[in-house]
């Protein structure tokens, strides 16, 4: 019997990796759930940072991310052990923002209010005012550039599992990156400086 | 940064890395969501054990729904089983349940006449026959509800019977037969029975019901009303009753009013195509009247026969499209369609200045024959143009002149610039007999000595006293003389002496003295 607190991916990987279910049987339910909250307790943070910028409302990206959660829990036995599970994971993630944007499809986005510019006499903006107009700016970006620069960059994804993951080249990839973030220094410019 | 105050590579690539920095800024989880990640393995089956248990409580279910439902069923058939038992009626008699519908008027009893249909009608000839009144007449409207031609007897038998006569008599008008116009028509005599019997007659139609309504148009007090209600018939014997009204002056404008109804249309035309001759003429004038361009063709064949030419051209006149005026030019060669052009209007104007546009120099002709007729301003235009057709040009010029008014007036002047065509302009100027022909006869004499002659006498033509002193002004030498004393004397004197008058009270002494001599001579 496996030592619950010394349970690894590979070991849980190991599991779903068998096409047969008397050997995932073989796993104790306590071992599943032991690598379940582990990778909750991972990627949960993450997935729902990339979620947020993916679907209209707040309440949304935290049922993307449960379904997430949820769809991975039920397909455990389905997981292929080629694949990363954070690249599994964001696949997931993604049907379920993208189910989620088509449904609101007729309403219109409700974007974050207007943020004032900075108050401050001297011009100065702090960290997190800087953040949130940043990421303002990312929710008004076109989609592939937001997904891109959302997964490269908060997610922290390689260029292969980006293109993997929306199903465009490499080359894609690299090129949404560029014109995102280019926009985003031109729009921000001197105040990316401080 | 570089001196152009544009970002350097260095600018962008640290900006670039900043922007890194802050969109990969630690992200913490809402309140409460991670608590409820973690609990999804307890409110979530793995899949393999999912589908079993998904088939299961399927299963469950399917059998759960099966069960219910039969005990249902079963339920339902013993509690029909025991209502059938307990309220099976007792079933009454025709006759008892007919009297118990004509004394309780439900829905549920006039439903059950309904379906009862002519297994009720012996019932309720027997009870409309009975002593008992009030069983009688509702029995009488019930025949009246079904209206069944079998009934007519026993409803009019009914009419013998005072207390019964006004709901037979409705009841015959439900009946819609034409043998119950005779017994019902007397009754339009009786004050208190003349609405019904009036109504029961325009329902029963016919040409004894329409008879019957017209003969008592002269002792209504609403006339109107009457031939309203005789238009309301709608069938040929009403439509023939309004034609022959249009010849008594007291109903005309009502009868012409129902008539006017598109639904009438058929019954007039073929009035104006019937054998009485007298008829036709009726429907041929309300046509007239009435002017529906869709009885063109109807009329076109009429102007073939020559009783009923006559009217019919001034029908199509009076409908005045170039369809009628294509029609009327057709047959204008038979007597009575010449004149109807009289009456013609801008429609048949234009259908004719078209056909002058297409047809040959005899057609043209005859067309410009007719504009002279018909003809007005508009028409001016392409008469000028036609004048240049030499053979043409007499016809034009006195169609010009009869057509008359300040443009037609113009056009002849402008034509009497040729010099074939000074004599006939100057006649078709006095054809006018118009004050607006005065200036250019004046300005005609003027020009030519050959001229003024035929310039007097053609002012001679026109009754005013503008004529009269251009006559003065143009009489100026001996040759002259004859003719402008011929032409005074042909003028009516009320135009002449208050001329002569005035000139003679004048300071012109010279013009004074030859007022006198003409005054002596027109008014010795």
């Amino acid at each position: 019997m496996t030592n619950p607190a010394e349970f690894t991916y590979e070991m849980a990987l190991r599991v779903r990796s068998s096409s047969r279910l008397e050997d995932a049987a073989d796993v104790s339910d306590r071992e599943r759930r032991v690598a379940f909250a582990r990778l909750v307790r991972e990627y949960a943070a993450t997935l729902h940072g990339v979620a947020l910028r993916l679907v209209e409302r707040p309440t949304d990206a935290e049922d993307a991310v449960q379904e997430t959660f949820l769809r991975a829990w039920r397909a455990l036995d389905q997981f292929r052990r080629e694949a990363e599970p954070r690249t599994w994971l964001f696949r997931i993630l993604l049907n379920a923002c993208h189910d989620r944007r088509r449904r609101r499809l007729l309403r219109r986005r409700e974007r974050p209010a207007e943020r004032a510019e900075p108050t401050d006499p001297a011009g100065r903006t702090s960290r997190r005012e800087l953040v949130d107009r940043v990421f303002d700016a990312v929710d008004v970006l076109p989609r592939r550039q937001r997904e891109c620069l959302l997964l490269r960059v908060r997610a922290g994804l390689g260029y292969e599992e980006i293109a993997l993951l929306l199903d465009i080249g490499v080359g894609s990839v690299k090129t949404h990156l560029v014109q995102g973030r280019r926009s985003l220094v031109r729009r921000f410019g001197k105040e990316l400086d401080a | 940064m570089r001196r152009d105050g544009h970002p350097s590579e260095a600018d962008l690539l640290r900006r670039s890395q900043r922007l890194d920095d802050l969109l990969a800024a630690p992200h913490e989880l809402p309140a409460g969501l991670e608590e409820r990640l973690l609990r999804v393995p307890d409110t979530t089956r793995p899949p393999a054990r999912a589908w079993i248990a998904a088939v299961a409580a399927s299963l469950l279910l399917l059998a759960g729904v099966l069960a219910l439902r039969s005990r249902e069923t079963e339920s339902e058939r013993s509690s029909a089983r025991e209502q059938t038992v307990a309220h099976t009626p007792v079933v009454p008699s025709r006759r008892a349940r007919i009297l118990d519908v004509l004394r309780r008027p439900t829905d549920a009893n006039r439903a059950f006449l309904r379906t009862e249909g002519d297994r009720a009608l012996v019932t309720l000839h027997r009870v409309a026959r009975g002593r008992d009144t009030e069983d009688a007449t509702a029995a009488i409207e019930h025949l009246g509800v079904l209206a069944r031609p079998a009934s007519l007897p026993v409803l009019v038998g009914a009419l013998r019977r005072a207390d019964r006569r006004e709901p037979a008599i409705r009841a015959l008008g439900a009946l819609g037969d034409g043998s119950a116009a005779g017994p019902v028509a007397p009754y339009l005599a009786d004050p208190d029975l003349f609405e019904a019997a009036r109504d029961a007659l325009v329902r029963v139609g016919g040409v004894d019901a329409v008879a019957a309504l017209v003969a008592v148009l002269d002792e209504v007090e609403e006339p109107a009303a009457l031939v309203a209600a005789i238009a309301s018939i709608g069938d040929e014997a009403a439509a023939h009753a309004l034609v022959r009204l249009l010849e008594r002056p007291a109903f005309e404008d009502a009868a012409l009013a129902a008539l006017a109804e598109a639904k009438y249309r058929p019954a007039l035309l073929d009035a104006a195509r019937g054998r009485d001759a007298a008829l036709a003429l009726d429907a041929i004038s309300a046509l007239e009247r009435l002017a529906p361009p869709e009885a063109v063709p109807a009329l076109r064949a009429l102007l073939a026969d020559a009783t009923r030419r006559g009217p019919a051209a001034r029908a199509l006149a009076a409908i005045d499209t170039p369809e009628a005026g294509a029609a009327l030019l057709d047959a204008h060669g038979a007597r009575g369609v010449r004149e109807a052009f009289g009456r013609a209007g801008p429609g048949i104007e234009a259908g004719l200045l078209a056909r002058l546009e297409d047809g040959d120099r005899r057609e043209r002709r005859r067309v410009v024959g007719l504009l002279a007729l018909c003809g007005s301003e508009r028409s001016v235009p392409a008469l000028l143009a036609l004048a240049s057709d030499r053979a043409l040009a007499p016809e034009v010029l006195e169609t010009l002149g009869r057509i008359g008014g300040a443009r037609a007036v113009a056009a002849l002047e402008e034509l009497a610039a040729h010099s074939a065509l000074k004599r006939p302009a100057i006649e078709a100027l006095a054809v006018t007999r118009s004050v607006d022909a005065v200036p250019a006869l004046v300005r005609l004499g003027t020009s030519d000595r050959q001229l003024r002659g035929p310039a007097i006498a053609a002012l001679g033509r026109i009754p005013h006293a503008a004529a009269v002193r251009a006559i003065l002004t143009l009489d100026g030498s001996r040759r002259t003389r004859r003719t402008t004393s011929h032409v005074l004397l042909a003028m009516d004197r009320s135009t002449v002496v208050p001329v002569l008058v005035a000139l003679l009270e004048g300071d012109d002494a010279a013009e004074a003295a030859e007022a006198r001599r003409w005054l002596d001579a027109v008014h010795p």
